[in-house]
């Protein structure tokens, strides 16, 4: 506990001395929307996407928030975003809607999390998806481009939502057809047709050789005299079971869901 | 060795008598008597006796009967190599090859029997008579081409029926035993969840079964002109239909006498019966997921062969230059015979379908 509370101290003085304050109606945040503190952005850059992000924010009324860290300080992604989300008081509103895609550069860790209202629009599917488009550009160090990604789809995701289709699983707009895809169903649409049509030929070849005499077994002919089933071996096979998820998205106790990973 | 052909004449006015797969009877179709089988056997047993005591009074008093000579010259061997007989209805030789029992002459359609094929100890033991007529192997024919989408549509109107006729083919009818042990690889799959992880159990069995089965008159075609698959696939017959072999049956029909002994057919019951065997024994293991045979030692036994003529139909059609051939049994009227592909339609089916279904899948992942 003790641990917990010098780690916000230390996060609240680092983000209070880099960031700064803004106070938007709506939001009481007690930082900017784009924390860099891991320095990832020139000034221009960050107050581009500073803009770009007040602007959704208020057009939603979600906060749309980017925080670059450069160390974890040995804490979990998911905690450390957590912490921030909270002690500086970021979100939309009396249930505190956002957003807020957080990066570590000691370890390239990453969590993105959403919180209230935020937990509509961003569902675990998609925040997967989400998460996945911006990685492309993190995986090239390409952090002005990957937030500029990430500002542009939680701009879209917050409309889907808005029209009442949140990106979920069954209701993936970003899940075109592809070439690949046209060829797969082709192949596997092939399959049916073939077994059809041998099942036809089979029915035109009639003159078959009888194999067995089933049916001149006499009336109680079948006497088994010796019956043994022995054992011999169990072999047993674990595998771990792959997380299925019906859509939607899992809350934990403070209200927030999260996808971490690696970029 | 006989070389003289019988055909049995109407008592009444002595036209050529066929049997009638409707009636049961032999009918005349000039005078439009019928006859019981029986009844005819019976008539011809007691001429054949007269004219046999009426020859050893012949010889007897020291006459000889004019031909008597001439039939002297030909000897037993001589005779079954010529396979030529005289119509008795008509007069003109008649060839046929040494195991045609029952024929019809070429000239005038007289149907007569071949002496000495089905007698003494290659007298068949039972006969199930002919039930079902041509026409209603030609209508079977015509049903089993419908339904048939890659049959060529040309075939249902260009092919024509180049040959009907009704056989009584030679089969043996094995009672038989076997005895001895099977094993059969078993395992039982057990599936179930722990936290996070799925688990899947395998028990593997050695199952043993031992014991006998029997088997009663599994049949088996003598005869090498018949094609085995095409005889195995017109089974079963209804054995409540076996009577006891009469030539009185065979008139209007072909009829083979075996080619094929009994010790060569039994081969082909063995077979058959330690393949039931097997899946008796695997038929009393259960409580498994999988039963694989693993290995077998059975031994057979033949108790007992009865020969035995069965009724079938054979059709032969032509069509592009190639025969095809059906078979019905002549008794259930089971009809098989493989049929023409159509390799227009064969494609035409197979693309339509792809192109259907693969339509509906882009369609529902698209939209």
């Amino acid at each position: 506990m003790k641990r917990r509370t010098i780690f916000l101290c230390a996060v609240l003085l680092v983000l209070l001395l880099l960031g700064g304050t803004a106070l938007a109606a709506g939001s009481s945040r007690q930082i900017d929307l784009v924390t860099d503190t891991a320095g990832l952005l020139t000034n221009s850059q960050r107050a581009y996407l500073e803009e770009r992000a007040e602007a959704l924010s208020e057009q939603y009324e979600c906060d749309i928030a980017i925080v670059t860290v450069p160390s974890l300080d040995g804490y979990e992604a998911a905690d450390y975003n957590e912490a921030v989300y909270q002690q500086y008081t970021l979100g939309w509103g009396p249930e505190n809607s956002g957003v807020c895609l957080l990066l570590s550069m000691e370890n390239r860790d990453y969590d993105l999390m959403a919180h209230g209202g935020g937990n509509t629009a961003f569902t675990d599917y998609g925040k997967r998806i989400l998460s996945g488009k911006c990685r492309e550009y993190f995986h090239d160090d390409d952090w002005y481009g990957g937030f500029l990604c990430y500002l542009d789809t939680c701009g879209e995701f917050l409309q889907y939502a808005a029209d009442g289709r949140p990106v979920d699983k069954g209701a993936n707009p970003y899940d075109k057809f592809t070439f690949l895809d046209a060829v797969i169903t082709l192949s596997v649409c092939f399959l049916p047709g073939l077994v059809t049509v041998l099942i036809m030929k089979r029915r035109m070849k009639t003159a078959v050789p009888q194999t067995q005499a089933n049916a001149y077994v006499a009336e109680d002919g079948v006497q088994i005299t010796e019956s043994s089933d022995l054992f011999l071996n169990t072999t047993q096979n674990r595998v771990r079971r792959a997380r299925e998820s019906s859509g939607g998205t899992t809350a934990d106790s403070s209200g927030s869901s999260h996808e971490s990973g690696k970029f | 060795m006989a070389t003289q052909v019988t055909n049995y004449q109407c008592p009444s006015c002595t036209g050529p008598l066929h049997f009638s797969s409707e009636t049961g009877k032999l009918e005349c179709a000039y005078c439009g008597s019928s006859f019981d089988p029986a009844e005819i056997e019976r008539l011809y047993r007691e001429k054949a006796e007269s004219a046999a005591s009426a020859a050893q009074q012949e010889e007897q008093t020291g006459g000889a009967a004019p031909g008597a000579s001439a039939g002297s010259e030909w000897g037993e061997s001589e005779a079954a190599s010529l396979r030529v007989y005289n119509c008795p209805s008509c007069g003109a030789e008649i060839l046929c090859d040494d195991t045609t029992a029952a024929t019809r002459c070429v000239y005038c359609g007289n149907p007569s029997i071949v002496p000495g094929r089905l007698g003494g100890s290659l007298k068949p033991d039972y006969i199930i008579p002919f039930r079902l007529d041509r026409e209603a192997a030609v209508d079977a024919l015509k049903k089993h081409c419908k339904g048939k989408p890659l049959l060529p549509r040309a075939f249902r109107s260009q092919n024509h029926l180049e040959k009907l006729q009704g056989v009584y083919v030679p089969f043996w009818l094995f009672d038989c035993e076997t005895s001895g042990r099977v094993e059969y690889d078993a395992n039982t799959v057990r599936t179930w969840a722990e936290g996070d992880w799925d688990i899947t159990e395998l028990t593997n069995y050695l199952v043993t079964r031992g014991g006998t089965v029997r088997f009663e008159q599994i049949p088996v075609d003598g005869s090498t002109k018949m094609p085995d698959d095409h005889m195995d696939a017109i089974e079963p017959y209804d054995y409540s239909g076996l009577v006891p072999f009469s030539m009185a049956y065979l008139p209007g029909f072909l009829a083979d006498k075996y080619d094929v002994d009994e010790k060569r057919s039994a081969e082909r019951a063995q077979k058959r019966a330690e393949q039931s065997t097997s899946e008796a024994f695997c038929a009393s293991v259960s409580g498994y997921d999988s039963v694989v045979e693993k290995d077998r030692a059975l031994s057979f036994t033949q108790k007992d062969a009865k020969y035995a003529l069965l009724p079938v139909w054979l059709l032969n059609t032509k069509w592009n230059g190639k025969d095809y051939l059906f078979a019905m049994n002549g008794q259930t009227g089971k009809l098989i015979g493989d049929l023409p592909v159509s390799k227009g339609l064969t494609c035409a089916w197979l693309f339509g379908i792809w192109a259907v279904l693969s339509a509906l899948a882009i369609l529902i992942q698209v939209l």
